[in-house]
């Protein structure tokens, strides 16, 4: 191996901000704070030096910064962001208080969504309109445009939201207004729809750019402080950033286009994920897992790409509502988000079922056993009456869980009712919240069109490993993989991603009449701005992805097609058509012949080659005592065999019933199942062991 | 006997296929109703026609019918005669949906050689021909193809000859057969998942766990109405009419007839009846509901009161009985006109709301701005000469609840709006404003929600056909809430009246103004800072604002003039 690069990635969280450095000997670096939620950049400074100063290397030998952020996420949740004006066209301002006019739930009494980010007062309409071809009806006037100038001078607004209807087609207005803004006063930041998110759909486009707007003077001050204080450091490389598709891009770009940050972290984390299942285990097929305290955040790799949607939504009145947010609009890993996790409540509903979750009690009053004051019965607390988690050894020892706390509050709130014991009714949680997770699951797999039987599930966060091969086994997911380190598994994902960025137009036109130049020249243009969002990263090859949303005309609901290679003829331009049939087909089990295709939104992906991937291997193995200790499974009560992890030797074999306990997590073997440790420390499960590997 | 976790994971199964299917058919259809609206339902019930379980986004006026589909269609298909792979299909509003437009298909589901359940799909065909103008058909014949319970599969062999009948009377054949072959795949992901469900617990039946769901079902419900007092509760309601005919021929429409809608409601012990038999008789434009429709929505309404967030099925309709006399405007004779069923049916819930909010205070619910939904329908050439037919909804206020505003939306349907952009894209016609209307909020502790303003400009010459209500006869508030501003449609200054189409020419200019929801609880007792954003935003003005809510002239906001500095 040649002299590696030295890299770092640091993915700051709600409450932790982690650390995975790589040495240039390929060795890794891990560390684990607190973050500083008033200034993150604060975490991110003391902990690069301290991981620095621990690794022996100094800051200015580090050739790749690469960072997560929730900032932005954080920003929209708790209304952060800057006092934000929006320019629109005229008898148009109220589009983002009318929403799409549907409502989320139908059996919802009290509907509630989130405050317009740009209040009534603060949208402005400017006499102007572009007609449905691109075609201008009526040229905003200067005079107009400055007017608003010194009226939004006179407010103090710092951010505006430019969004005009028709600009995807013509953004002529848009740039108009952007530039005279711009000229009066350049410390306003601007966000044109047509740059932001250059689609169709008015409301999804303005929505988009309103966000863009209000984040931006945030991110933008805060990624130039992070820069600042890194060049002090003598760190000389592009700082470099996630976005929400896992593609690595400049601070120049992020601060441009902040929306793009959403999902950052987790994003890492899928792209990892994919990466990994692609190139060790060669299949790419798997199912990103990850099980915490409030939710369990699933995502559908298919082929080492991860699941792209366009309908993500920040800031939901009801976190599991779809419907309840403010779209996104710009592309972000489709992550789906259950209401199960490690403090999801058990209680019994109207018809006096037991029901788990999605009300969770958080971090604090927690689960019953952690003695915080909390009364009622979670996840953690069935799993610590089986005997899955150690009432000694939680998070390492560090925290001290209470079982007897535990046990009562299952009894009270849902055995007694139930006339079952307690164990039966911790199992019945148990078992209730992993047939809800399986359930979402498969309703996911119709939605992605995919076979789980074909795929992996790799397992990280808390309460993954203590659930997942009972999730497995309900989806006949034959293997699980449980890569090492999953506490900084975010921040190893975060080298892992190549600099890439995604940009999209929509141009709705028919497959038939179509000529190749239309399409070359509509990729001309989005290359170069590719290129120039790229190029401050200096990079000189670039691979593209060309795709496009398809659909048979008439039928509204598109299908992500990606192009083999972009038509060189006239006569090539069917392929297009031929390859949505294809995917159609494949996808929907049925071919409509005689119906013709329609391109509606144009899309690529530029990337600059990815970086090696990094392997996160174990800690140095330690010897520890294998310790016995009752645990509940399907028929009764076990003496199970409790592993310490970091005892566990590259090759190692062992056969269920059993514990593996990590810092952070549990992996708890059901009877029958298989686990053995590859080479770069990854356990590997078989959920169901028929004494050799299928 | 099943223990109480299998039955919730059972439970929750049986939902999660139905679901499962509902993807399927919304991601393969070429209807924009059922992507964007939702306009669709897919089901799972016992092998009599009891619902078991019903996708979550499933249409509430939906969520009954197929019930009282399949039970129709046992009349005419004895349980005995039928075979795996067969398919009925029908539209039948009677016993259908109330609407021609829906078509409905049931599939059995055969496990270990027995016919274990049924499936069943709803969803609003893109086209079955008709006249296409909701206002202007006077009977059933002419609202399109008129199909009665039918075999559409044997034994998995189509029934060419329909399938025929149906690509020649639709003006989008491929649009229209696309979206049975979703119907039809979303049965056959529904059936497999049920089977494997079935396998994995070796269920021999459904029998046992559709016993215990009713049951538990039954059990909650009833709880819920035994804290209702007994009593009779009765509430009545103006609704405006709809020109008359002569339909389709040269001469004066008649004016609109206001109509009574009356319910009374009666509580007793454990059950409920909602009796709808006083109201007026059935009118001659195509408004009237169909009984299985002003069914559907009287059993959203109760299930809205009192057990909103479960999961529906058959036990939770078992103490509740729905009643219209015939003849009446909640339950036309065959063979009206039903396309516009809505403009009275939608109303059910508006007067079930009004006869209980009192009683049920914390649960009420002001009256919609649209309920009955609005919806405008285009009909033309576009510049290259190709047809279009676009139905657009166009939404008003939501009545305030207590504990929120009301919002734009439609209630108790579901309809999304359409993009402007979308529309300019697909149809000749410029919207030239959508806005907010000052001031047509109904007043109260929460306020409705706003009636919206929109401006349209034909840029072709076309055919319209509007479809609206709450002209005459605004959004009432309840528990002292006031009432949401009345509605208006202006074509070149002239008022139109509900039920009017016509011709619009290049240049017109078209006014459509939608009603506010009323208000929930005295206005005296909104919060001042709500009231002061309502002013500052500029949806409520200062003249409302001192005669509704009570504010001293001159207390403008504080912000407000921040603002303007």
């Amino acid at each position: 191996m040649t002299v590696a690069e030295v890299a770092l990635g640091v993915d700051v969280g709600g409450t932790f901000t982690d650390f995975v450095l790589l040495d240039e000997h390929g060795e890794i670096h891990t560390l684990k704070i607190l973050t500083t939620p008033t200034d993150p950049s604060e975490a991110i400074f003391s902990g690069l030096d301290r991981l620095c100063a621990s690794a022996g290397i100094t800051p200015s030998s580090i050739d790749r910064f690469v960072h997560g952020t929730t900032l932005v996420a954080n920003a929209l949740i708790e209304r952060k962001g800057a006092k934000t004006a929006l320019i629109t066209t005229r008898g148009f301002r109220d589009l983002l208080e009318f929403r799409t006019e549907l409502r989320y739930d139908l059996f919802e009494p009290n509907l509630v969504f989130p405050e317009p980010l740009i209040r009534r007062s603060l949208r402005f309409e400017i006499p102007e309109r572009m007609d449905h071809l691109g075609q201008p009806l009526e040229v905003p006037p200067r005079e107009a445009i400055e007017t608003l100038v010194g009226k939004l001078g006179r407010l103090g607004v710092e951010a505006v939201a430019v969004s005009l209807l028709h600009s995807y087609l013509n953004p002529d207005h848009e740039e108009l207004v952007g530039q005279i803004l711009q000229q009066s006063n350049p410390d306003l930041s601007v966000s044109l729809s047509s740059q932001v998110f250059r689609e169709v759909r008015e409301y999804e486009r303005t929505s988009a750019t309103a966000i863009n707007a209000y984040v931006q003077p945030l991110v933008r001050r805060y990624l130039s402080e992070l820069v600042d204080g890194l060049r002090q450091r003598g760190y000389r490389s592009e700082v470099l950033t996630i976005t929400s598709t896992g593609g690595a891009v400049s601070a120049e770009t992020a601060a441009q286009f902040p929306i793009q940050l959403i999902e950052s972290g987790p994003a890492a984390g899928v792209v990892f994920a994919s990466r990994i299942s692609l190139e060790q285990a060669g299949k790419g097929e798997v199912v990103a897992f990850d099980m915490g305290g409030t939710t369990a955040k699933v995502c559908v790799i298919k082929g080492g790409q991860p699941d792209i949607g366009t309908d993500h939504e920040v800031a939901r009145t009801r976190r599991f509502k779809v419907g309840s947010g403010l779209p996104v609009g710009v592309p972000v890993i489709h992550l789906l988000e259950i209401g199960a996790g490690g403090g999801s409540i058990a209680e019994r509903d109207q018809t006096g079922l037991i029901r788990v979750g999605p009300r969770s009690a958080g971090a604090i009053p927690g689960p019953a056993c952690y003695g915080l004051g909390g009364k009622e019965p979670t996840v953690t607390d069935a799993d610590l009456v089986l005997g899955y988690l150690d009432e000694q050894a939680f998070l390492g020892g560090e925290k001290h869980i209470d079982r007897r706390a535990a046990e009562r509050a299952i009894h009270d709130r849902i055995a007694v009712e139930a006339s079952l014991d307690v164990v039966a009714a911790a199992l019945a949680i148990y078992r209730i919240v992993t047939e809800t997770m399986a359930e979402a699951l498969r309703v996911r797999s119709v939605e992605s069109n995919v076979d789980l039987r074909n795929f992996d599930l790799m397992a990280f966060g808390g309460a993954a490993g203590t659930h997942a091969v009972d999730i497995a086994r309900r989806l006949s997911i034959p293997r699980i993989v449980c890569p090492a380190r999953a506490g900084v598994f975010s921040a190893g994902g975060l080298l892992a991603a190549p600099l890439a960025v995604d940009l999209s137009r929509s141009w709705i036109v028919p497959i038939e009449g179509l000529r190749a130049e239309q399409i070359r020249s509509l990729y001309a243009e989005l290359d170069a701005e590719a290129a120039g969002l790229l190029h401050s990263t200096g990079v000189d090859s670039l691979e593209k992805e060309h795709s496009a949303d398809m659909s048979y005309i008439g039928q509204e609901y598109p299908l992500r097609v990606p192009f083999e290679r972009l038509p060189e003829t006239d006569e090539e331009v069917h392929l297009l058509g031929k390859w949505f049939e294809d995917l159609y087909e494949q996808s929907r089990g049925v071919r409509l012949n005689g119906y013709g295709s329609r391109v509606t939104t144009w899309r690529i992906r530029v990337a600059a080659g990815k970086p090696p991937l990094p392997v996160l291997a174990p800690d140095e193995a330690l010897d520890a005592p294998v310790k016995n200790r009752p645990v509940y499974l399907q028929d009764g009560w076990t003496d199970a065999p409790v592993y310490q992890r970091r005892s566990l030797r590259v090759g190692q074999e062992l056969l269920g019933p059993c514990v593996i306990e990590d810092v952070d997590s549990t992996f708890v073997m059901l009877a029958g199942s298989h686990l053995s440790v590859n080479e770069i420390g990854s356990l590997v499960i078989d959920a169901v062991w028929d004494g050799a590997r299928a | 006997m099943i223990d109480e976790v299998s039955l919730r994971i059972l439970w929750d199964r049986l939902v999660s296929v139905t679901n499962e299917a509902s993807v399927v058919l919304k991601r393969s259809a070429f209807s924009t109703l059922v992507r964007d609206c939702n306009d669709f339902a897919c089901s799972i019930m016992t092998p009599n026609g009891d619902t078991l379980a019903i996708a979550d986004a499933s249409l509430p006026s939906f969520s009954t019918t197929q019930s009282i589909t399949l039970k129709a269609v046992l009349e005419r298909f004895p349980l005995e005669s039928w075979r795996p792979g067969d398919v009925v299909i029908t539209n039948d509003p009677w016993i259908a949906t109330g609407q021609i437009m829906d078509i409905t298909l049931l599939k059995p589901t055969f496990h270990r050689d027995r016919l274990v359940a049924f499936t069943g799909s709803i969803a609003h065909s893109p086209d079955l021909g008709g006249l296409q103008r909701w206002n202007g058909a006077k009977d059933i014949y002419e609202e399109g193809l008129f199909i009665r319970p039918t075999k559409f599969y044997s034994e998995g062999m189509p029934n060419e000859t329909l399938f025929q009948l149906l690509e020649w009377n639709s003006r989008m054949p491929e649009q229209t057969i696309g979206d049975l072959m979703a119907q039809l795949a979303s049965h056959e992901v529904g059936e497999r998942r049920l089977i494997q469900v079935m396998e994995e617990h070796d269920l021999d039946t459904l029998d046992e766990l559709a016993y215990e769901i009713f049951a538990r079902s039954e059990r909650t419900i009833r709880a819920a109405i035994a804290e209702i007092p007994n009593g009779e509760y009765r509430f009545e309601m103006m609704a405006d009419g709809s020109l008359g005919g002569p339909y389709d021929q040269v001469g004066e429409r008649r004016e609109p007839e206001p109509m009574a809608v009356r319910v009374k409601v009666t509580v007793a012990d454990t059950s409920i009846e909602v009796d709808f038999s006083e109201s007026s008789d059935q009118v001659e434009p195509p408004i009237n509901s169909v009984f299985p429709f002003t069914y559907a929505y009287g059993a959203y309404a109760i299930r809205l009161l009192l057990v909103s967030h479960l999961p529906q099925n058959a036990g939770f309709l078992r103490p509740l009985r729905i009643v219209a006399k015939q003849g009446t405007v909640m339950n036309a004779a065959y063979p009206a006109a039903t396309l516009n069923r809505g403009i009275v049916g939608h109303l059910v819930c508006d007067a079930i709301f009004g006869a209980l909010s009192e009683l049920l205070p914390a649960r009420a619910r002001a009256m919609s701005g649209s309920t009955p939904l609005w919806q405008l329908i285009l009909i033309g050439e576009d510049d290259a000469n190709r047809p279009y037919q676009r139905i657009m909804p166009l939404n008003g206020g939501l009545g305030a609840t207590t504990g929120a505003d009301g919002i734009v939306c439609s209630f108790p349907a579901n309809l999304t709006t359409v993009p402007v952009e979308i529309l300019e894209l697909t149809t000749p016609i410029r919207w030239e404003r959508k806005e907010i209307l000052t001031d047509s909020a109904g007043p109260g502790t929460f306020r409705g929600g706003y009636g919206v303003r929109s401006v349209f400009r034909p840029l072709r010459r076309g055919l319209f056909s509007m479809t609206f209500s709450r002209v005459a006869n605004p959004p009432k508030g309840f528990l002292g809430g006031g009432d949401g501003r009345a509605g208006h449609v202006v074509l070149n200054g002239t008022e139109l009246r509900p039920g009017a189409e016509g011709v619009l020419h290049v240049g017109d200019e078209l006014i459509v103004e939608t009603p506010g929801g009323g208000g929930i609880g005295l206005p005296e007792q909104r919060p001042p800072d709500k009231i002061q954003s309502d002013l500052e935003a500029g949806v409520i003005s200062e003249d409302h604002a001192v005669a509704m809510y009570g504010l001293q002239r001159g207390a403008r906001s504080a912000l407000d003039e921040q603002d303007d500095q």
